[in-house]
């Protein structure tokens, strides 16, 4: 019957659907392995040598450990803050609580583009550098809601009755946060600091507007570079870029679960 | 759940918590709420060297100038074509995620999400090797071959591909809340395939569409890096005259009038849509 023809159909839609959402970081990391001279997909000879490229080039070296470095400070930074926010907006009894957590969340709506150049008045108005302060600035503000949510949705479940056991086995508000109510919010935590060391890792535009000419961060880099020409070293720098966040999509997945993190999905639990 | 209720103050809880909110709370207000405020007070800066504050000619001279409007119109056609480009794409994918079960459903999901934590900077690239001299176009014999990178043809195609996975998942979240009564319900009074869908599926999934549309609108008009390399300088759209002024020019005044002319026009954009696909949607009954 149709009901037949309409499940191949959609079969065949997934699987081109798939090879449409995947194609461009194949391509990539095919070119990345080429070992001529240009760009080419499928690349005519294999080598590492655009690999061995990047890590002779000092533009690219620097711009990595330097997009580490803002994306450590700001994954520590917004979960911090995110945590010490989460922690407290949890309870139902705060006063104004659906309003503090919409303000905090403000930040995401807005376009990284006008973010930036608000960053950039800010401190050009004050004659302050604006790198790293703005530049870290910016990452904090659009990763710390996101701790804050994650933190929260894997606190949300906490049973109250657990706290209250706590407080009356006379544990202080301290023992009780740090013994009990942030180990059972440790998942979501872990995926928070994740998720904002990638967003931080992978931001490009307050980076290029807000980091120093000669002090870019990796895709900022790419960015100057891909809009000079197509040099297979761009394709490498990519490639460095797909399996850093490889590891941590992985690292999300088994911290916490990406489409429960992203979909809102549970995953099937394993006994 | 419902504990007791304490008039009392809690003095030592009050002012903890108040210490763990503060940090984010004061990163907000000096690092978001105070440079917005800044970038509308600098939009506000007359023209000219005795000008008057608070004065609208920079929006007056923006707004009158063929250059300034001519890229403001391709910034909203690029958008609402990259939207259109998601939504055609996305909702038969949304379409076969509501439909498939178990193993299948997760991996077509994970792939649907995974480029989300892919920099846009990398799928960027990849579209410019894909669209490129080298790439897709050199399948073709050379006689018809087309010109596709540094054309809005190739902003279109990267945004579209970019932001595709909010369109999906706005959709398949919408699809998700369909009561799987209605369907059987349906199946059971013999409704083909297609009355489901027309009857059942596509007007409950309206709000997902409507709401997947607009987020990627609004980050489709936005986007500052994917338009200047698909695009190149024949291409501008607004972000990067955003980027100009400001930093390469250094005139905040323009600089700031062009971006909060670039949030109003997305913004009515987004009403106009709302407005039109919700009397759409009376008019079909959903």
């Amino acid at each position: 019957m149709t009901t037949g023809l309409l499940r191949t159909g959609g079969r065949i839609y997934a699987i081109l659907f798939c090879i449409f959402m995947l194609a461009p970081m194949i391509v990539v990391l095919g070119a990345s392995f080429t070992g001529e001279g240009y760009i080419s997909f499928p690349p005519p000879s294999l080598s590492l040598r655009w690999y061995q490229e990047v890590y002779h080039n000092d533009t690219f070296m620097r711009a990595l450990r330097y997009s580490l470095e803002i994306a450590s400070i700001t994954a520590a930074a917004s979960g911090a803050l995110g945590v010490a926010a989460a922690v407290v907006l949890v309870n139902r009894d705060i006063p104004g609580r659906g309003l503090l957590v919409t303000l905090a969340t403000m930040p995401l709506t807005l376009p990284h583009i006008v973010l930036s150049i608000a960053l950039l008045q800010l401190f050009g108005q004050f004659a302050v550098p604006t790198a790293p302060y703005a530049l870290l600035a910016g990452h904090i503000l659009i990763t710390a809601p996101y701790v804050l949510r994650l933190t929260m949705s894997s606190l949300g479940g906490l049973d109250p009755r657990l706290q209250l056991a706590s407080y009356t086995l006379g544990a202080s508000y301290a023992q009780t946060l740090m013994r009990v109510v942030l180990p059972l919010g440790m998942r979501g935590i872990t995926a928070g600091l994740l998720f904002a060391f990638l967003l931080s890792f992978d931001e490009v535009t307050i980076s290029l507007f807000t980091a120093l000419p000669g002090a870019q961060t990796l895709p900022a880099e790419i960015f100057n570079y891909a809009s000079q020409g197509a040099d297979p070293i761009i394709a490498s720098a990519s490639g460095i870029m797909i399996i850093i966040s490889a590891l941590g999509v992985v690292a999300i997945e088994l911290s916490f679960g990406l489409l429960r993190m992203i979909a809102g999905e549970e995953r099937p639990r394993r006994s | 759940m419902a504990e007791a209720v304490s008039l009392r103050v809690d003095w030592p809880r009050l002012v903890l918590y108040s210490a763990m909110l503060a940090p984010l709370f004061i990163i907000l207000l000096f690092f978001f709420v105070v440079p917005l405020g800044i970038v509308a007070g600098n939009s506000l800066t007359g023209t000219g060297v005795d000008a008057a504050f608070p004065s609208v000619s920079q929006y007056t001279s923006i707004l009158t100038d063929s250059y300034y409007l001519g890229i403001l119109w391709r910034t909203v056609v690029v958008g609402l074509a990259a939207t259109l480009g998601a939504l055609v794409l996305g909702y038969p994918a949304a379409l076969v995620l509501f439909f498939f079960q178990g193993r299948w459903r997760q991996v077509f999901l994970f792939v649907i999400i995974s480029p989300l934590f892919i920099s846009v900077i990398v799928r960027t690239y990849g579209w410019m090797v894909l669209l490129g001299p080298g790439g897709l176009p050199s399948l073709l014999p050379s006689e018809i071959r087309p010109r596709l990178i540094k054309t809005e043809f190739a902003i279109m195609v990267g945004l579209a591909h970019i932001y595709i996975p909010y369109m999906v998942l706005s959709i398949n979240s919408a699809m998700s809340r369909i009561d799987a009564r209605y369907l059987r319900a349906a199946a059971t009074l013999r409704a083909s395939n297609y009355q489901i869908f027309r009857d059942i599926i596509l007007p409950l999934s309206a709000p997902g569409v409507v709401a997947g549309c607009a987020i990627v609108f609004s980050l489709s008009m936005t986007s500052f890096s994917t338009p200047i390399l698909l695009g190149g300088s024949g291409n501008k759209t607004m972000p990067y005259l955003i980027y100009q002024q400001n930093l390469v020019v250094g005139d905040w005044a323009t600089g700031s009038a062009l971006a909060i002319v670039l949030l109003a026009v997305t913004m009515s954009v987004l009403v106009t849509l709302t407005l039109l696909s919700r009397r759409v949607m009376t008019r079909v009954g959903g």
